[in-house]
């Protein structure tokens, strides 16, 4: 069986956590130039530091769209044990919401690199796209709301005597529904908790985000690793 | 002789408790922001609330308790084997939910008319969205009531009795939540 590769797939979530967020963080985007700012502050803010700090941290992040999709796979696989010959909805669902939230995540990216790549050019054209990136990282959020919902409604049908996910990881999901919400809100506040540099806006749904993928990954890893157990143990007894 | 120990069991799931902590975790943090702004920019709050129709926040208070009240009416009679009767008692405590719904669109479309709006001042922004998400969850618990009352007129047992448990833990929880918001925004 395939094991090596869905344990693969789900580590390269842990990857992908253990990757962004330092990058953001050395992009000095903890907390990110605030959305009030005027152009030449926005600008100033990409020639400041070296601008190779945000190609290189552009650059990676750009490419996590693969790693993202991985782990959403890892996840679907999980679910499909979940639905065993029901129709899979959930696992279809989780899949592409997961397909489309790690392309939009690498778009917002993308705007980073541009900003850094000419950061000489008119600080109108830097502001816009620095908008771009914010709106498109945080304000894009229903892909990952469908992603979390899904899985915890998958959870919560688990009928089996041994569930493949814990029940609570159920409610943890449904949770991380309601915490990532605030975040597709951003395009109405410059200011305040709620704007894409403020408590709601920001810091509440990215770092539970990353817990998220973090928690996640882990349940996925334990869920294969009893399936290969018992695999292992069908084909011993069938020996 | 055998002694009557009384078993001491938790209502619901485990799961929903933990939930409702994660829940009521995100609005103390509501909570605190609202203290927070309150205590940079005090005259401006002060100001802001005077706006407010308080009859509007009082009579949701006063519609969010009966509701629970119905709940816990309906889940009491539920356990004690009178299921039709639990299923009747979740009607008004759904209307009651509606209720709560159409006055906060009154509130709001009042508010609107008036010119206030999510952006006016940093009061308003956080009057709209904090009660605007707790409206969120006062319509995710009318679907919930709504579910409750198809399990509870359907064939009772035991995964019946803590699934009805569990939606009346949440939606006590959404009504706490108003508890609190309610004199945070309105009153104090």
């Amino acid at each position: 069986m395939n094991y090596r590769f869905q344990q693969l797939c789900a580590l390269s979530g842990i990857a992908l956590v253990l990757l962004v967020f330092p990058l953001l963080l050395l992009m000095g985007f903890f907390p990110p130039p605030s959305p009030a700012e005027g152009s030449a502050a926005i600008a100033a803010h990409y020639q400041s530091k070296s601008s190779w700090i945000f190609l290189l941290g552009g650059a990676v992040c750009v490419q996590m769209s693969a790693p993202g999709v991985m782990w959403s796979a890892a996840i679907s696989v999980q679910l499909r044990h979940i639905e065993q010959n029901e129709p899979p909805i959930f696992s279809l669902t989780n899949i592409a919401c997961g397909v489309v939230a790690f392309s939009v995540f690498t778009f917002a990216c993308a705007g980073w690199v541009i900003c850094a790549f000419r950061p000489e050019r008119a600080p109108e054209i830097i502001q816009t796209m620095n908008d771009w990136s914010f709106i498109v990282f945080l304000g894009t959020v229903t892909p990952l709301m469908g992603q979390a919902l899904t899985i915890g409604l998958a959870i919560f049908s688990d009928r089996s005597d041994e569930p493949v996910f814990p029940r609570w990881a159920g409610f943890l999901n449904c949770w991380a529904v309601l915490i990532f919400l605030p975040a597709g809100l951003i395009p109405f506040f410059k200011t305040g908790p709620f704007a894409w540099h403020g408590f709601f806006g920001l810091w509440l749904p990215v770092l539970v985000f990353g817990g998220w993928m973090l928690v996640m990954s882990v349940l996925v890893l334990r869920a294969i690793r009893k399936q290969k157990m018992a695999a292992d143990l069908t084909s011993q007894l069938a020996d | 002789m055998t002694k009557n120990v009384p078993i001491k069991r938790l209502p619901g799931e485990e799961g929903v408790w933990g939930f409702v902590f994660g829940d009521m975790v995100m609005f103390t943090m509501f909570f605190a922001t609202l203290l927070f702004y309150r205590y940079e920019n005090g005259a401006l709050f002060a100001q802001s609330q005077s706006l407010l129709n308080q009859n509007y926040g009082a009579m949701n208070t006063l519609l969010l308790l009966t509701s629970s009240w119905f709940v816990a009416l309906g889940v009491f009679q539920y356990r004690k084997g009178k299921t039709q009767t639990g299923a009747r008692l979740l009607i008004p405590a759904f209307a009651c939910g509606v209720g709560f719904v159409g006055i906060k669109f009154l509130e709001f479309g009042e508010k609107i008319a008036a010119g206030i709006t999510l952006n006016s001042n940093e009061f308003f922004t956080l009057y709209y969205m904090f009660t605007g998400i707790h409206l969120l969850h006062v319509l995710v618990g009318l679907g919930v009531l709504f579910f409750l009352w198809r399990v509870a007129r359907g064939a009772p047992d035991g995964s019946a009795t803590q699934t009805l448990e569990s939606g009346g833990i949440f939606w006590h929880m959404v009504d706490l939540l108003w508890i609190v918001l309610f004199p945070l925004i309105y009153l104090i």
